[in-house]
């Protein structure tokens, strides 16, 4: 995000205007949804922890001194805040192999579409992919939450390290046994 | 290279973070090993299917939802909040005020010349059907033109009339114009 946008931004949300908060909203929906969705596995709970995610951060937006960027301060109140979802719902957060994942919407990660290939190598893809989602599922929260900032939102290993507040080599570490164990998940589904 | 040297520098792999020498000694270790040679291409695989991974986008009504249940919170300023509320109500005010311009200078001054042909043809049916005078015809159609003039406003009356209701209409939409270049200009 440009420093002079971010600047602005915070400061029309610290003057609580209306206008400062739908931008807001509309520039950081898709990442936060994004990742909670992924965390959580629920297209619904997501949504609905979406937007409390973002009530919240509005209403906490005067504690935000500038120390980091405004990026990495959401994602930091977005992954504690499903962490704390989690554990209030109890939830099972591995899904199993065998069930697909439901959402709203039917089930998401079989309605990806790639036109470029043939029906058959498509069909595999999207296979592919929703094995993929469930197994991420599976991942212990240290892996995940890597994993997820790393690959959907798209993060770098040091803003990462920044949101989690964990050393470089942690992080490294962490992602590197999050794709073994990934690796492992789909190996055990396939046979 | 052995296979325990491999295993750490697979990340670096990942993200081709080698130097040409790293590189050298890890294709040459993974030709002669089977097993590092799986392994590694079962984690680029990975990786690949996780790069390839889509963002799934929100319901297009996400914003608005989350605005709106912040109005209701009450998160935002009031002045904000009625300052917003007033641009609003007097930009319904001023499209109001514009439709009725419009339409007095488009369907309204058609409507009474289609009005003006219609009678003059009504009534030369009746003058003919009752074998009247033409002269009388005559007669009858200056009294009703006069008739039809004198019910009209006078032109002038009437441009400033509209002049009024055109600068209340400009006065009226301009906050919400202001308001909706400010915003676009902040943010």
């Amino acid at each position: 995000m440009d420093p002079l946008f971010e600047s602005k931004l915070v400061k029309g949300l610290k003057n609580k205007e209306p206008a400062a908060f739908e931008k807001f909203v509309q520039y950081f929906q898709k990442d936060l949804y994004n990742l909670s969705l992924k965390y959580i596995g629920s297209e619904e709970d997501a949504l609905d922890v979406t937007q409390e995610i973002f009530i919240k951060i509005f209403r906490k937006i005067d504690t935000f001194e500038g120390n980091s960027k405004l990026s990495t301060w959401i994602y930091r109140v977005t992954v504690n805040y499903c962490k704390d979802f989690l554990k209030k719902q109890n939830k099972i957060k591995c899904i199993s192999i065998d069930k697909p994942i439901e959402g709203i919407q039917g089930e998401y990660a079989l309605e990806l579409e790639d036109d470029s290939q043939t029906p058959q190598s498509a069909l595999e893809s999207k296979l592919q992919r929703e094995s993929l989602i469930k197994a991420i599922g599976c991942l212990d929260d240290d892996q995940r939450e890597i994993i997820i900032l790393r690959y959907i939102n798209e993060l770098t290993y040091n803003e990462i390290s920044e949101i989690l507040n964990l050393p470089l080599g942690t992080i490294k570490s962490r992602l590197n046994r999050g794709r073994k164990r990934l690796a492992e998940i789909l190996r055990d589904d396939g046979t | 290279m052995n296979c325990n040297e491999l295993n750490q520098i697979i990340d670096r792999i990942i993200d081709q973070d080698l130097t040409e020498k790293e590189e050298h000694l890890y294709k040459e270790h993974v030709a002669n090993c089977a097993n590092c040679k799986a392994e590694l291409t079962e984690i680029l695989e990975i990786n690949r299917q996780l790069e390839e991974l889509e963002k799934i986008d929100p319901p297009s009504n996400f914003t608005s939802q989350v605005v709106n249940r912040a109005y209701k919170e009450g998160l935002f300023t009031k002045k904000h909040k009625y300052v917003s509320m007033l641009s609003k109500l007097s930009m319904a005010v001023a499209s109001f005020l514009l439709l009725f311009l419009l339409l007095d200078y488009t369907v309204l001054p058609f409507y009474t010349q289609q009005n003006q042909k219609d009678n003059r043809w009504i009534d030369t049916q009746h003058y003919q059907a009752q074998e009247v005078n033409p002269e009388e015809i005559k007669i009858e159609r200056e009294e009703m033109t006069f008739r039809i003039a004198s019910t009209d406003q006078p032109d002038g009356e009437r441009n400033l009339r509209n002049t009024v209701v055109l600068v209340t209409a400009v006065f009226l939409s301009a906050p919400f114009i202001i308001e909706f270049y400010k915003r676009k200009k902040t943010y």
